[in-house]
């Protein structure tokens, strides 16, 4: 049985997607460390808000 | 292991249809975000606001794991695989980051509706930008993984390679 031929790399596309993929999740999850999970994206106002159905 | 064609079909037609509703329920988002944010009355940004919470619940989350979960099923039961091809473990990618956002953020779709249900909360601080932000945010991701879907650009990965040869061994490609 003849042996694989050696992979090619990955195509262009790939690894531009992949760098602007993997940029996106680490400002992500530097945003969620730096603002503090549960505050993503919060108003600002510190109001203590009901859960959903409790109002 | 492959599934036989009625299965596959039965798969394919649930995700592109939870895929879809999923990009559809994003619109109805940036729709209620463009009216809490410019609409005159107090009580349809209030309203807007108040609703998000509970439509999320009910149909963003609920949508965004059943895209999940059919992908997944999907592309394991048919020859793409889930790590041979790179459109594949993008759109995977894609699809399990846009879930984790989305669980993240339902916290602050809480404390929106909270300041919206409260009467004595000042119009200006009820009205908030972030959920245009992330609709907007939210709907180019899924297109690109919709355009990914329907275009599969080329490119094998280095353990679909292996195993295509291994399938295949006297394949030219």
């Amino acid at each position: 049985m003849a042996s694989a031929p050696p992979y090619p790399g990955a195509p262009r596309w790939a690894e531009v997607f992949g760098t602007i993929t993997l940029v996106v999740i680490l400002l992500f999850a530097v945003l969620m460390l730096t603002r503090g999970h549960g505050r993503h994206g919060s108003p600002g106002g510190g109001h203590g808000a009901p859960r959903w159905g409790q109002r | 292991m492959i599934m036989p064609a009625r299965v596959r079909k039965l798969f394919l037609t649930a995700h592109v249809t939870t895929t879809l509703g999923w990009l559809g329920a994003v619109l109805v988002f940036l729709a209620l975000a463009v009216v809490g944010l410019t609409s005159p009355e107090a009580q349809t940004v209030r309203g807007a606001y108040l609703v998000m919470e509970p439509a999320a619940w009910f149909v963003l989350v609920p949508l965004a794991f059943a895209s999940l979960l059919t992908g997944i099923i999907q592309s394991l039961g048919t020859p793409w695989g889930l790590f041979r091809h790179y459109w594949v473990v993008f759109k995977l990618v894609i699809a399990a980051f846009a879930t984790i956002v989305l669980l993240t953020y339902m916290d602050t779709f809480r404390v929106m509706a909270g300041v919206a249900a409260d009467p004595g909360a000042d119009l200006g601080l009820v009205r908030n930008g972030s959920p245009l932000l992330h609709a907007v945010l939210a709907l180019f991701v899924l297109l690109v993984a919709t355009v990914l879907a329907v275009y599969k650009p080329r490119g094998l990965t280095r353990y679909g390679w292996r195993r295509q040869h291994e399938e295949h061994p006297v394949s030219p490609s």
